[in-house]
């Protein structure tokens, strides 16, 4: 950029005209994306957050104020589900990134084949749509005639109750997700990490750098960007895990996987409480931005 | 140039970890593909059944002697196909509009957009119904792909590869006297096919196993997707179903992803793409 | 390259707006399977005709129905569809009442069905009918999205329906649904299992198969039983959200959820403890088999446990699933399955079963009176007496008296009838629902996994109940 500011310094009378020329394309890129958006996203989302503020009634809601946030915080659940939301969180998201992390050291530097067998392997599993994904790891996990447990059994360990157990639950989902999970971010991890010279690599191995070294301070630097994107990412997803939850666990046992977008279904569709679900959707919006904010400033996006 | 001899020290110790995990991670989808072929006798077992000793190739027929199998398997072709193409566009689009061009506002934008991200998708679930019903598209292929022709993490991720770029090397091409059109095509989105391909991944195993809005948004059987066919099918038809059938149905659904990946392997795997964009 | 991204773009350009002139992408063939788009093309000539028959009057008219899969083909045919019903019943009404054009049957399936339906009802547009669970009827009522239906009955209707099933649908004295079918619960065994431990002399096959509590235990007294290496429970409490296995137990031993009013939740009664005391007694003497949270369901009748509760299917459909679901090692003898009552309690004289009630109410589609009279004359056809027949297929009860006996002397239907008089029910109020989603199965579990005592949670669980009552 700083070639164009001493261009365009020079050049003053041209300012303004590449100023709005630079604008206009810039609007005009973003254009199709953010129509839709407008129209698919935003809109419907304002619609819906608004209700926050209202009691639903399909003939008409009734503006309340904050009387349902009010309502919420005094709600056991809602901080039970607060609590197993983070724990889920906290348990998923950074431990997942570095075990994508460490597997992409691992696979990078192979030659196509295995490279490309192992990526495989990593990522293929998580495609499977979530309904068998589910069915297949409540057989897995079942206390009686499940896989682990039997696996575990043959070295003398367990059984588990894995998913039965308001003291395992939580835990074996956030197994279930680190075990599946990460063939995304290792697939990502590995793509940007393609774009990073090799000659740097070859100067820091002539001044002496051994492997830890050049994935320290070359590779891990030059993925800020990407680890950025998936510690957002990451916590956008996790703090709204529903799927594996409602097809799984139903919330409980004794509400110990209920979390937050659980929660909303259940006061939304479930009970068509609708104002009530939105602002708990609120809330959720307003801790997710937050620690995206400091996500953002700790890896400090520049340029 | 080749990077493979930087660990050469430690290479088997690697591929013995690799394997290992790998093997941990295949479980479900091993035992997805054998559950798919055993006999139906066999496949509650204790303990499970770990190598099928029978095989039978019965789900699968079962599966396609189901009427509207075909029928929804183009329509998941179809949504996703056009899903993939428009999401590609628009969002590297709107990508390089985020990391190069950078118009006014283009921060305000892009957080409000992240923002909508951090909304559960319930939220949206009613209000986006009632939205199409009015516009009189439910039921319908543009009801199953307008609403998705453009995706926030696709965005988000080409964003993020395209901040990368060397900014000297789009100067070049200005004074040079490409416009942004030019300079978007022929120079950036070359450069850019590890994370298209990775988005065009992503978006294909996000809207193929869609299960919940695909669902929604029509009311007849045959606009339906494959997945949510697959889901009706098994408790509209419960004589037909049983595990066995399941997860052939699953077998089948994972199999265009499967090639997809391999597919297009060639545009991010290390040795074969040449991404010297900081050279 | 530029060119050839400009090509594509232009083609799919062209190709949506060419797709989304074409509007729906519906097919063309069976309008049967068609859209819901509703249009209703009011009538312009045939307001008034000398005819005096109800139907010339109503204008041109089509119909949206929601369905569940009951019962499969006409008449319960294993391998038909479980659309074909509804839709022939449509036919049939469409030339009965020609101003009828078009019955939309929408066949939604019980995992996503109810999501997809509610979300249509959130959003103002429902269907014209559905079938539903007469206990999610509060949920529809508190924002007048169901039309009370009682100035569309007939005369003699009302009454021709059994008081039990109309009362449930009963609020603030009127009436919001067509009631179709009572499905009663009886328990089964399976007598094979206990014609291998040579207690089949315990069970109560005689008379009008009733039994008490210390019977059960004493005939369960040697479980888990290990049969071919798999560990075969007596019977499985799921407090899984939606089921309510512990309830039935409990209702067996005198407990009730409300009392007369519904104003207090009184599960905590002395009964209700007894109850969840002997629950846990068998779970943590490993008799019974404890399902919560995830894990998979144990199948009665492939053979996986000794008595599970079911509806009251005819002696034919207990044969055609004990052949279904038997694993290959047993096909050639399938494992033989009785009902039974349930066993009471002490001091219980008569068991009890829970009667779930489905029926179809009218959605509030804001269309004028003579649309709604046309919906309701369909709810009323769906429901009458010569066309319940068809409930016996899925071991329901008719609700109407002149259905008359459908089962003619069925074994399994006079086990369920004999409890039917006796039925219970999950309580009608709007906090009905609430409470079962929340509260109920978390108080139990505390119980069953050793973290509270029975009165403790019960007594919780009540405090909490009542306070969803106040609302």
């Amino acid at each position: 950029m700083n070639v164009i500011k001493t261009l365009t310094a020079q050049r003053l009378p041209f300012l303004r005209k590449t100023s709005i020329r630079k604008n206009l394309w810039g609007y005009l890129f973003l254009a199709p994306e953010v129509i839709i958006f407008s129209v698919f996203l935003i809109y419907p989302i304002l619609r819906g957050l608004l209700l926050s503020f209202m009691e639903y009634n399909v003939e008409g809601s009734k503006w309340i104020g904050l009387q349902n946030f009010i309502n919420i915080f005094k709600d056991d659940l809602f901080l039970i589900s607060l609590k197993n939301t983070t724990f889920y969180t906290i348990g998923v998201v950074p431990v997942g990134i570095i075990l994508a992390l460490f597997f992409s050291a691992l696979i990078f530097p192979l030659s196509a084949r295995p490279q490309t067998f192992f990526k495989s392997a990593f990522y293929l599993p998580g495609v499977i749509s979530g309904v068998v994904v589910a069915l297949t790891w409540s057989w897995i996990m079942d206390p009686e005639v499940g896989l682990l447990n039997y696996l575990l059994s043959l070295v003398h360990l367990g059984p588990y109750q894995w998913l039965s157990h308001p003291d395992t639950a939580l835990l074996s989902l956030i197994l279930i997700n680190l075990f599946s999970g990460q063939g995304g971010s290792i697939v990502i991890i590995l793509a940007n990490m393609t774009s990073i010279p090799l000659s740097l690599y070859e100067s820091a191995k002539i001044d002496g750098s051994n492997e830890w070294h050049l994935f320290r301070y070359i590779t891990v630097p030059l993925l800020k960007p990407t680890i950025l994107y998936l510690v957002v990412m990451g916590i956008i997803s996790s703090y709204q895990v529903f799927d594996s939850i409602y097809v799984l666990t139903k919330g409980g046992p004794m509400n110990s996987t209920t979390t937050i977008a659980y929660l909303i279904y259940q006061e939304g569709l479930g009970s068509f409480e609708f104002g009530k679900a939105s602002a708990i959707a609120t809330i959720l919006l307003v801790i997710i931005f937050i620690l995206s904010v400091i996500q953002f400033r700790i890896f400090k996006e520049e340029k | 140039m080749r990077a493979s001899g930087i660990y050469k020290s430690t290479k088997i110790l690697i591929y013995t970890l690799l394997t290992l995990w790998a093997i941990v991670i295949m479980v479900p989808l091993y035992w997805m593909i054998t559950s798919s072929i055993k006999p139906e006798s066999t496949l509650l077992t204790i303990p499970p059944e770990l190598f099928p000793e029978h095989i039978t190739f019965k789900h699968y027929i079962t599966m396609f002697s189901v009427d509207l199998v075909p029928r929804w398997l183009l329509n998941s072709c179809i949504v996703t196909g056009f899903i993939i193409l428009l999401s590609i566009f628009f969002d590297s689009m709107a990508g390089y509009s985020y990391a190069v061009i950078k118009p006014a506002g283009h921060k305000i934008i892009f957080i409000i957009i992240l923002g909508c991200m951090m909304v559960p998708d319930q939220i949206r679930l009613v209000p986006v119904f009632m939205l199409v019903k009015n516009l009189g598209l439910y039921n319908s292929y543009p009801a199953l792909i307008l609403p998705f022709a453009g995706s926030v993490f696709g965005m988000f991720l080409i964003r993020q590869y395209m901040r990368s770029i060397n900014i000297e090397m789009i100067e070049a091409a200005k004074i040079e006297g490409c416009n942004e059109l030019g300079i978007y095509a022929k120079i950036v989105m070359p450069i850019c096919k590890p994370v298209i391909a990775v988005n065009a991944i992503f978006f294909f195993v996000g809207t193929w196993n869609s299960l919940l809005w695909p669902l929604i948004m029509t009311s007849s059987s045959e606009m339906r997707t494959y997945t949510v066919g697959l889901a009706t099918f098994q408790t509209n038809n419960p004589t037909l179903y049983n595990y066995g059938v399941v997860m052939a149905g699953a077998t089948i659904s994972a199999l265009p992803i499967i090639v997809l990946f391999l597919t297009l392997q060639k545009y991010f795997t290390k040795g074969i793409t040449l991404g010297a964009v900081k050279e | 390259m530029k060119k050839a991204k400009s090509a594509a773009a232009i083609f799919f350009a062209v190709s949506l707006i060419l797709l989304m002139l074409n509007g729906c992408g519906a097919s063309k063939s069976n309008q049967e399977n068609g859209d819901n788009q509703v249009t209703v093309t009011t009538n312009s000539n045939s307001m008034d005709s000398g005819n005096a028959s109800d139907e010339t009057k109503l204008a041109d008219d089509e119909i949206n129905l929601c369905w569940f899969p009951l019962w499969n083909g006409l008449n319960g045919e294993t391998n038909g569809k479980a659309d074909e019903w509804p839709k022939a019943m449509g036919k049939e009404f469409m030339t009965k009442f020609s101003n009828v054009k078009k019955v939309n049957v929408e066949l939604l399936d019980w995992e996503t069905g109810i999501q997809k339906l509610d979300t249509a009802i959130a959003a103002g547009s429902p269907p014209d009918l559905s079938y539903i669970d007469l206990a999610f009827l509060p949920k529809y009522l508190k924002q007048n999205m169901v039309i009370p239906i009682d100035s569309y009955l007939k005369s003699g209707e009302k009454e021709d329906f059994y008081e039990s099933t109309t009362d449930y649908a009963t609020f603030d004295g009127k009436l919001y649904a067509y009631p179709i079918l009572i499905a009663p619960r009886v328990f089964y065994a399976n007598k094979t299992i206990f014609d291998e431990l040579g207690v089949t002399n315990l069970l109560p096959l005689t008379g009008n198969r009733s039994w008490t509590i210390d019977q059960f235990k004493e005939v369960t007294k040697d479980f888990p039983y290990n049969r071919d290496g798999k560990k075969i429970y007596a019977a499985q409490i799921s407090t899984v959200a939606g089921s309510f296995d512990e309830l039935m137990w409990l209702w067996n031993f005198g407990a009730t959820m409300y009392n007369d009013d519904e104003t207090q939740f009184i599960l905590n009664s002395e009964q209700g403890i007894a109850g969840t005391e002997f629950l846990n007694e068998m779970i943590q003497g490993g008799k019974f088999r404890l399902l919560s949270g995830g894990g998979k369901t144990s199948d009665f009748w492939a053979g996986d446990l000794a008595f599970s509760i079911d509806m009251a299917y005819t002696k034919d459909k207990v044969l055609q699933l004990a052949k279904d679901k038997a694993p290959e090692a047993r096909k050639s003898k399938p494992d033989e399955f009785v009902a039974l009552q349930f066993p009471r309690g002490s001091g219980i004289d008569e068991a009890r079963t829970y009667s779930g009630i489905g029926g179809i109410p009218i959605f509030n589609v804001k269309k004028g009176g003579d649309h709604t009279k046309t919906v309701a004359e369909f709810a009323s056809f769906l429901t009458s007496a010569e066309r319940q027949n068809v409930v016996k297929y899925l071991g329901c009860f008719p609700t109407r008296r002149s259905t008359g006996d459908i089962y003619s002397g069925d074994e399994n239907a006079a086990v369920a009838t004999s409890m039917l008089g006796h039925g219970e029910d999950l309580g009608r109020g709007e906090a009905t629902q609430k409470i079962f989603s929340s509260i109920v199965h978390p108080a139990f579990e505390s119980v069953f996994m050793n973290k509270k005592a029975a009165k403790e949670a019960l007594d919780e669980l009540a405090a909490k109940a009542d306070e969803l009552l106040k609302k």
